[in-house]
């Protein structure tokens, strides 16, 4: 829904609710002429609060209890809060326990990815208002997205307990591992899903894109022998080498009053980008032969700027996460034991981890009897947020000449290039109460 | 165990948000009652492939609006326009509207459905129904159970 008004100098593009992205948001956009005067992508789902209500929980329950942020990608939270809370409690997981992370990832990778390029962003490009009108002209489209979906949904179920908010990620690992032969058992799915992921890179390459590239500062985990998932440094293609420990040293989050998410920035420097074009920009060469090809064959080998082919880096994602799945189902043999053992002390612990729509930021701190004293979460969508402002303010300018109503099409696009889990993005806000004495 | 092999029931919602638990409550208290029904709360349009072979489909959900708590309409298929916002959407996947209006876009409805929708009252957080909708669940339970069983004779 959304209005527009023109008058011969200025022009405002307001749409009242944002469809197609997952929460509640608003955008508006005023112009004078050619030139932007004011962007603000509006929140305005309510605040959640989990870094509140997390206080005083048993560090035990918040992997479960951070799940419940989001239920498409509840994996992200449970991951980013395990590595957090064992890097405070030095707690070394076995091996197997890192493997069956990586395909938990995997799984959640594969839903979240296939759930937007097809039916969230994929009719933005093939002209329809949404999905299910699009699954009148093509069904077979809609089919390979619903399959592929099912297919992530069924691995994190497998590996989770549920599909929705899985329940056997925990602190030292897990409170069930799968057998090889469960395992095995989903190879089938996943080798279709690997052919399909490939023809999906293919369809998203078909799309026509904008002519629009800016100088983003991408933002993503680095590992040095993989493509990110759970571990690696923070890194930027502007500079930035940092473990996670020092992330709150050059990231910070502002309280802007038109958004109930906090809005992130380098600090001393301004808007960044994370997700899979981040991924794919600063890893690249992590990525398996196939995705590799893949990616060149489909245009989006680094360096790739453009916002909206983000659809062909979220396909090859795919790819990669079919193929490191059918790796680690491979590989994989039981641990000993599905968690280790560990000692609670009081201590304090960060972690990052690669969510579907970017990077993940957890940091806690528990006391001698494992209680949480404070707790600290930066989703992906606020660290896009001021970014994603940043685009329209870039992006409208080169629209001026086309009618409004297409020009509010395309800033939803636009806006739908980032996956936006608003959801996700409104875990916090900071109250102030001013009194007035009488 | 009375029960209709070719119909199959699906309580759908969220336990956690009051009445939009109801579906679910439906389902549990008629497989209570030794009815087939299931209580659906994974990703919706994984009903696509669950149904297929069913004869009959009963879909049991809550709405916001359209009457007083706790009252049931009963929507045929083909008989009425489903609008998407009169369920309590999901904001991580698709409502149970544009789920059959998917499955109809694919070809995958069944060939007879049904839509029992109690119109809810609190969709706060809670894992309790409010009195007047617990009392509409009872009561199309009681019918649900009575239409299975005469189909089953």
């Amino acid at each position: 829904m959304g209005t527009v008004v023109a008058t011969p100098k200025a022009r405002t593009i307001k749409v009242d609710y944002l469809t197609r992205v997952e929460g509640e948001g608003a955008l508006l956009v005023k112009m004078k002429g050619n030139e932007v005067q004011d962007v603000k992508v509006r929140i305005f789902e309510p605040p959640r609060l989990f870094e509140a209500f997390l206080r005083g929980r048993h560090h035990t329950e918040v992997p479960d209890i951070t799940a419940r942020i989001c239920g498409i990608c509840p994996i992200a939270y449970q991951m980013s809060a395990v590595h957090a809370l064992e890097r405070a409690l030095r707690i070394e997981i076995d091996p197997a326990v890192r493997l069956l992370r990586r395909l938990f990832y995997c799984g959640e990778w594969i839903e979240s990815h296939a759930l937007h390029i097809y039916m969230l962003h994929a009719p933005d490009f093939l002209g329809y208002p949404d999905a299910i009108t699009m699954a009148k002209d093509h069904p077979k489209v809609v089919e390979q997205a619903l399959r592929l979906k099912k297919i992530g949904n069924e691995l994190v179920a497998l590996l989770g307990g549920r599909e929705i908010h899985p329940v056997s990620a925990c602190v030292g690992g897990f409170y069930k591992v799968p057998t090889r032969k469960q395992l095995r058992a989903i190879a089938g799915d996943l080798q279709w899903a690997l052919e399909a992921s490939v023809a999906t890179a293919r369809f998203a390459a078909g799309l026509e894109f904008p002519d629009f590239a800016p100088d983003y500062e991408f933002v993503s985990l680095s590992h040095p022998d993989e493509y990110p998932f759970n571990e690696g440094r923070i890194v930027s293609n502007k500079g930035i080498d940092i473990s996670v420990d020092r992330y709150e040293d050059v990231f910070r989050e502002v309280h802007v009053k038109h958004s109930n998410a906090l809005q992130s920035e380098v600090i001393g420097r301004g808007s960044y980008h994370v997700g899979p074009l981040a991924r794919l920009n600063l890893n690249f060469d992590k990525l398996p032969p196939l995705a590799q090809q893949v990616a060149r064959e489909c245009g989006v080998a680094p360096p790739c700027r453009n916002p909206f082919q983000s659809i062909i880096a979220r396909a090859v994602e795919l790819v990669f996460a079919c193929h490191e799945a059918l790796r680690v189902i491979d590989l994989y043999e039981p641990p000993p034991a599905p968690r280790v053992p560990y000692e609670v002390v009081g201590a304090s612990g960060r972690a990052a981890t690669e969510a579907p729509r970017g990077l993940l930021y957890h940091r806690y701190q528990i006391d001698d009897r494992g209680l949480v004293l404070s707790a600290r979460i930066v989703p992906p969508t606020s660290q896009n947020l001021r970014r994603m402002e940043d685009d329209l303010a870039q992006l409208v300018p080169t629209l001026a000449a086309r009618p409004l109503e297409e020009v509010t099409q395309r800033c939803e696009q636009a806006l739908r290039n980032y996956d936006p889990c608003i959801s996700c993005a409104t875990h916090f806000l900071k109250v102030v109460i001013e009194r007035e004495d009488a | 165990m009375p029960e209709s092999p070719a119909v199959r029931i699906y309580g759908v919602g969220n336990r956690l948000r009051g009445d939009d638990g109801v579906g679910l409550y439906v389902a549990d208290r008629l497989r209570e009652s030794g009815f087939a029904a299931t209580s659906w709360t994974a990703d919706l349009t994984g009903l696509l492939e669950e149904w297929v072979g069913a004869e009959r489909v009963i879909l049991i959900d809550a709405m916001e609006g359209g009457g007083a708590p706790g009252s049931v309409h009963r929507l045929q298929a083909g008989a009425v326009r489903l609008e998407g916002g009169r369920f309590r959407f999901s904001s991580h996947g698709m409502g149970l509207a544009e789920a059959i209006e998917l499955a109809l876009a694919l070809g995958r409805a069944p060939c007879a459905w049904e839509i029992c929708a109690i119109v809810g009252e609190c969709f706060g957080y809670g894992e309790t129904l409010s009195p007047a909708v617990r009392e509409g669940a009872e009561a199309l339970v009681r019918q649900l159970s009575a239409e299975i069983r005469q189909a089953t004779r």
